[in-house]
């Protein structure tokens, strides 16, 4: 077990602008799963998997990662994990403005033991497997939507993780690059690695090895 | 690479090809870096001959290079509130993929480091320009350089404006950054607006 979520609920804001984005969610990540998130906007997916990210507290319910009890574990502990522990890939991809694509995907490299220098080596694997191997030193702000996503995915790895959290990866891509994505995905999930994605589009749905369904702050079904 | 170290890779990256607002923080802590310069240099070395004189224009000299002073300590807090603010994103970002809130807070000290530093160089430099085009101007302000023991005080007092201008440059950014490194990991999920 490396992530349990139980019965957790999330409220957003208050009076007026009050928005219950969870309802009750219950979900047991195991080490090694490969689980794709669907569902309508407004769900509660970036919700949900910011929550197992550690990234957002629930308003109620609990959340284990690891066996441990995240509201116990303190801010820096936290940081440590979301450094080492957990990959994040951002609905809204967010990268260094003042770096280039090499330089962002190294940057968790700072909240790790190792070198920056040692890593190089494996930034530059990730990148050309991600088919960005043209653009290692570009300022990151020149480029594409698309070209943003991938750099944005090979930083998520480059700590190696345990478990990857990806909102929506492909959702700036074309299929092809779309496809060289999941491609990845699974060989990072055959490695052993933990793998959590949403996604909007069906043809996704054969990589995972359990799909969920979300609607309305719950999860409604389990498609597979 | 120790801890200290993986700040400043960040920091100088962000300092060379940083923002606008980085300039006006250096220019700020230059003139204040003179503005100490002069204060200190009046009172380690006064001009004998004057001071008695034009004790009263001498005093509000010094007063107004204290108001000077004041004022660009206040500038500072407001630029520096102005660059942390414009950087909320880029730090609760880093916080997301794991930065600690101390990580954030040394970022913004180091590179502040970096502007101080420029800042005094550019202070040197344009002091040096003075000195040599209005030296006579200033004469009143100042003692005799070529006297005995002018040289140490002059220096002293040069220490003294660096010093005092290094100390008012972290104590604007004390606030801003503090408030800075309590952001919470999830401003990283939202677009950026
Ligand atoms: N920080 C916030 N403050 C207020 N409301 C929020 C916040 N974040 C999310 N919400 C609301 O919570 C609900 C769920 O949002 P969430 O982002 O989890 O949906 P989603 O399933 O990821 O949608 P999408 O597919 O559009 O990304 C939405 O109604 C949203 O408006
Ligand atoms: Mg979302």
């Amino acid at each position: 077990m490396i992530a349990k979520v139980i019965n957790v609920t999330k409220v957003y804001g208050s009076g007026q602008a009050r928005t219950e984005a969870l309802k009750g969610v219950s979900l047991d990540i195991n080490e090694g799963d490969y689980i794709g998130i669907m569902g309508a906007s407004g769900s509660g997916k970036t919700t949900l998997l910011s929550i197992i990210g550690c990234l957002i507290k629930p308003s109620d319910g609990e959340v284990y990662f690891d066996k441990r009890r995240v509201r116990d574990i303190s801010d820096i502990e936290l940081s440590r994990l979301r450094g080492r522990e957990i990959g994040f890939v951002f609905q809204f991809t967010d990268l260094l403005g003042n770096l280039t694509v090499l330089e962002n995907v190294l940057v968790p490299v700072l909240f790790h033991d190792g070198q920056i220098a040692e890593k190089k080596k494996y930034a530059v694997q990730l990148l050309e497997k991600l088919g960005l191997g043209y653009t290692l030193n570009t300022r990151v702000r020149a480029l594409s939507g698309g070209e943003r996503q991938r750099v944005a995915i090979a930083r998520s790895l480059i700590n190696r993780p345990r478990i990857l959290l990806a909102d929506e990866p492909t959702g700036d891509l074309d299929d092809a690059a779309s496809e060289r994505i999941m491609a990845l995905f699974s060989s990072v999930s055959a490695a052993g690695t933990t793998i959590v994605f949403v996604t909007h589009n069906k043809a996704f749905v054969k990589y995972a090895s359990n799909v969920y369904e979300m609607g309305d702050g719950r999860i409604q079904r389990i498609l597979k | 690479m120790n801890q200290l170290q993986k700040v400043r890779w960040l920091a100088r990256r962000n300092f060379i090809r940083g923002s606008f607002s980085n300039y006006a923080a250096m220019i700020l802590v230059a003139i204040n870096a003179l503005a100490f310069f002069g204060y200190y240099l009046h009172r380690f070395l006064p001009n004998p001959l004057y001071t008695n004189e034009r004790a009263a224009a001498l005093q509000a000299a010094e007063f107004i290079l204290l108001v000077c002073i004041a004022m660009n300590f206040l500038s500072l807090i407001v630029i520096f509130w102005l660059i942390t603010r414009g950087r909320y994103h880029e730090m609760g970002l880093l916080r997301g993929i794991g930065a600690r809130r101390i990580f954030i807070f040394s970022l913004l000290f180091v590179e502040t480091q970096m502007t101080v530093f420029c800042g005094m160089v550019l202070a040197a430099l344009l002091g040096l320009g003075l000195a040599k085009m209005g030296f006579e101007a200033l004469q009143p302000f100042f003692g005799d350089m070529a006297a005995d023991g002018a040289f140490v005080k002059a220096l002293l007092a040069f220490l003294a404006a660096f010093a005092s201008a290094e100390i008012i440059a972290m104590l604007a950014l004390l606030y801003p950054a503090l408030k800075i490194c309590r952001i919470e990991p999830h401003s990283a999920l939202h677009n950026r607006e």
